[in-house]
């Protein structure tokens, strides 16, 4: 079977027929099997991760997540995720193509995360549509994986909550219930000042997106990730850690906007922001303190949003926002670490 | 005794192959190859012609007005020819085993005698640069000698494996190893790194070692590179070593152990540097053991009955991240080997790799099961993974031990090439440990990127020999750009 399918690719590989496709059947050739090649000088032996496993890994952790979202809203949740990977990934192929470079992996994270952060009733073709502006805009056009400014995956919710409102604040559902809208807790906070029981927040028995509702699930990702070394606790302590303080703090002084820190914590999209989007190294902070600015200044606009603007939820917009002054930090942490050198005079 | 924690770095544990049994015997082959420029220093001419016979620790080559140490034959036999770069000698295999003249008293010589004794002995070509004596044998007079470093690290994922070698025997002869040091080099501090794991060697330095106040004693953690002599020098004496400097430049020798056990034998036993103790080491070797080899006999000699035979192995000379690659097997022993490693060549692709759980594979993150489970790991030469571009995800920097970012000024060195900016992010501070390498999951090759602009800014003008921290004049920049 092993020899059958490595003499195929062996084939595919050689033949003019698939030349148009080459990145396609060599990123396929790669999945199956690992690379031939051996160092050339010291060092001569290399740490096993590579980025395939490192990308796994963020998948496995979404595993609860996923799990959740099936259960909770059925064969839907497995519909979006589909459609987001064929969706995307068609993009992904058709830029890989054109550029003659390699599938990039960095693609399987964010197809699986995307549609985790809708809405569970969202139409198919918006789905299409905010996948492949998130991964056009967000991704390819710079460059590809490694090289976006913004996360994927958070520049395709922005896209489609701006573009389509009315679905993307309607469509809203409780786990276990057909085309019966509910509203989030966040809203709910918002117009009436209720607080549902944080069990129910914390097992994901309210409306919210597909995977964030689930949240034992999230922080079990999450905490899996941070132990991994996949993800940079940094980040994530200080994002939540700043959340807490500010909400502690905002509910003394503004009891009327500001919900208490334990529902701040626990409601909306904050842990799975977090603990899986805010920690993506490529469009976070790369330097040590930065990913401390960097949490900080996430939990401080969400903050903001989630109490003083007409938009009930924040974490979106507050790491879409922090992403686009992640240079800028990484550079002041730059150059406070590295002194610019000084004439001698 | 002071404990020393490197914080960065990278803890190489449990790895398959280590050697662990008592030293063997290698055979003395028919025909040993004496390179005349052994260890450091320049090559000196031969003294003997083709044809003549020679004793075994018989002076061989010798030039006291170069710098350099004497080359010594190790071994008794007929001189077979005198080639440019070498001496090679047809041992005589029927002689008896070769006795030295000890010494009982050499507690009363004098420092200059003991320095005579250790240069006629071959062992001041040890070291990257030598140990000083009044012939020339270092950069530095024995005089000026102010700190001597002596380490007993297992920190790389293959060492020497003192925790199997040093018994009684081994500590006796190593501490009388540091009483020769000391009365050798009076104006020197000396100073030992043991590995915090050598439990034994430490009990023994507490009880019946030199005075702690005289010979600081450091318990060291194992953490990868703490035996190179830019992180001993700043972590056990806390100064910064600039970029181009060796550890002579600044009066400092650094050893391993072994140079006390050949202390102890060219002083106390008469026997000159004939010998040295290889481990070999990784998961190439059949059986993983300590061989005592002469110096000038062939590699293949000693690795071939070891080898094993299913799997095709790359020789690595002393460490499996910064060491060099053994291409010719008929390559001579000298003073530099102390441990082979043969790490199987892994071309094969396999199936499925990246989801495997991987129960013996080494990683810095934790994604493999080998984190949770106490087996030994295995190495090999695959690279593990497809280039792709940097992510960020600041592996480097966690590991990095001089505080550097590697990737940026990869970034900039590759790509952008502004000198002021990566002489900004401090490019001549990295040592080259290769640990960058090591743990990037793209592959990316962050040392030799690194080089390449240090090599580029040398070219610009910038003077490695200096020390360009912590400031860098920019006038000469200007005047190179025509701008003056």
């Amino acid at each position: 079977m092993r020899k059958l399918l490595r003499a195929l690719f062996d084939k595919m590989l050689a033949s003019r027929i698939f030349y148009p496709v080459k990145p396609v059947v060599k990123a396929a050739d790669d999945f199956f099997f690992g690379t031939p090649r051996v160092t050339s000088r010291a060092p001569h032996m290399l740490d096993n991760l590579d980025i395939k496993r490192y990308m796994s890994t963020v998948i496995l952790a979404l595993v609860p997540s996923a799990a959740a979202s099936i259960v909770f809203f059925g064969w839907r949740a497995v519909m979006l995720i589909v459609v987001s990977y064929v969706a995307g990934g068609l993009v992904e192929v058709i830029f890989a193509v054109i550029r003659k470079k390699p599938v990039e992996e960095g693609f399987l994270v964010t197809g699986l995360i995307f549609p985790l952060i809708l809405p569970p009733t969202t139409p198919w073709w918006v789905v299409v549509v905010g996948i492949v502006f998130g991964v056009f805009f967000g991704k390819e056009i710079f460059g590809g994986t490694g090289r976006n400014i913004f996360n994927p995956a958070l520049v395709g919710r922005l896209f489609i909550t701006i573009a389509f409102p009315q679905i993307m604040s309607t469509s809203w559902l409780p786990p276990f219930a057909d085309a019966i809208t509910a509203a989030t807790p966040l809203m709910i906070y918002k117009s009436t000042h209720v607080i549902p029981p944080l069990w129910n927040l914390l097992l994901g028995q309210t409306a919210g997106s597909m995977g964030e509702t689930f949240r034992l699930g999230v922080i079990a990702g999450g905490l899996f990730l941070m132990l991994t070394r996949v993800s940079n606790f940094r980040t994530v302590v200080s994002y939540l850690g700043t959340v807490a303080v500010l909400a502690w703090i905002g509910n003394l002084l503004f009891p009327a906007q500001v919900a208490p820190p334990l529902f701040q914590l626990l409601a909306g999209g904050l842990l799975f922001g977090a603990m899986f989007m805010a920690t993506d190294p490529v469009s976070s902070c790369y330097t040590r303190a930065g990913k401390w600015a960097f949490g900080i200044g996430c939990g401080f606009f969400t903050v903001l949003i989630r109490s003083f603007s007409g938009y009930v939820e924040g974490v979106m917009f507050s790491i879409v926002f922090m992403n686009a002054f992640a240079p800028l930090i990484d550079q002041i942490v730059v150059r406070t670490k590295f002194r610019p050198m000084l004439k001698k005079s | 005794m002071k404990s020393v924690h490197l914080r960065r770095g990278y803890v190489f544990s449990r790895f398959a192959g280590a050697a662990n049994i008592k030293p063997v015997r290698a055979p003395l082959p028919e025909k040993i190859t004496i390179p005349l420029g052994s260890g450091y220093g320049k090559e000196s001419p031969a003294l003997v012609a083709a044809g003549e016979k020679v004793a075994a620790g018989q002076i061989i080559g010798r030039d006291d007005e170069r710098i350099g140490s004497p080359v010594i034959a190790s071994a008794a036999g007929t001189v077979g020819a005198v080639e440019k770069h070498a001496v090679v000698i047809e041992t005589d295999r029927t002689a008896a085993p070769e006795r030295f003249q000890g010494r009982e008293n050499w507690e009363t010589l004098s420092a200059a005698a003991l320095g005579k004794i250790l240069y006629e002995s071959g062992i001041t070509a040890l070291g990257k640069d030598g140990i000083p004596s009044d012939y020339k044998s270092s950069p530095l007079a024995p005089s000026d000698l102010k700190h001597i470093i002596i380490h007993c690290l297992e920190d790389d994922a293959f060492n020497i494996s003192w925790s199997a070698l040093l018994d009684d025997e081994l500590i006796r002869r190593s501490l009388t190893g540091v009483k020769i040091l000391r009365a050798a080099f009076p104006s020197a501090r000396l100073h030992l790194a043991v590995d915090r794991r050598l439990t034994g060697l430490r009990k023994r330095l507490e009880a019946d070692g030199p005075d702690p106040a005289a010979v600081p004693v450091y318990s060291v953690a194992p953490k990868y590179p703490m035996h190179s002599h830019e992180v001993l020098i700043a972590e056990l004496l806390g100064t910064d070593m600039p970029w181009g400097f060796t550890p002579i430049h600044m009066g400092i020798v650094v050893n391993d152990w072994q140079l006390l056990l050949h202390c102890f034998e060219a002083v106390v036993e008469g026997k000159p540097l004939i010998e040295r103790l290889i481990a070999l080491s990784g998961p190439g070797f059949r059986e993983n053991l300590h061989v005592t080899a002469r110096i000038g006999t062939p590699v293949s000699r000693i690795v071939n009955e070891y080898l094993r035979q299913d799997v095709t192995s790359r020789l690595v000379l002393n460490s499996p991240l910064t060491g060099e690659r053994i291409t010719d097997p008929e390559r001579p022993i000298d003073h530099t080997f102390s441990q082979i490693i043969a790490i199987p060549e892994k071309t094969e692709r396999e199936f499925l790799a990246f989801v495997r759980p991987g129960a013996r594979r080494d990683s810095f993150s934790h994604t493999f099961l080998s984190s949770l489970l106490p087996v030994k790991k295995t190495a090999d030469t695959n690279l593990h993974g497809d280039d792709r571009p940097c992510i960020y995800c600041g592996y480097c920097e966690d590991v990095c031990p001089v505080n550097i970012i590697p990737h940026l000024i990869y970034h900039n060195a590759v790509k952008i090439n502004v000198a002021e900016r990566l002489l900004q992010l401090k490019i001549f501070k990295c040592m080259h440990c290769n640990l960058c390498d090591y743990v990037c999951p793209v592959k990316l090759p962050l040392s030799e990127g690194i080089r390449q602009g240090q090599e580029r800014l040398i070219e610009a003008g910038c003077d490695p020999t200096i020390g360009l921290q912590p400031y860098y004049d920019l006038d000469g920049f200007d005047a190179y750009r025509g701008k003056k």
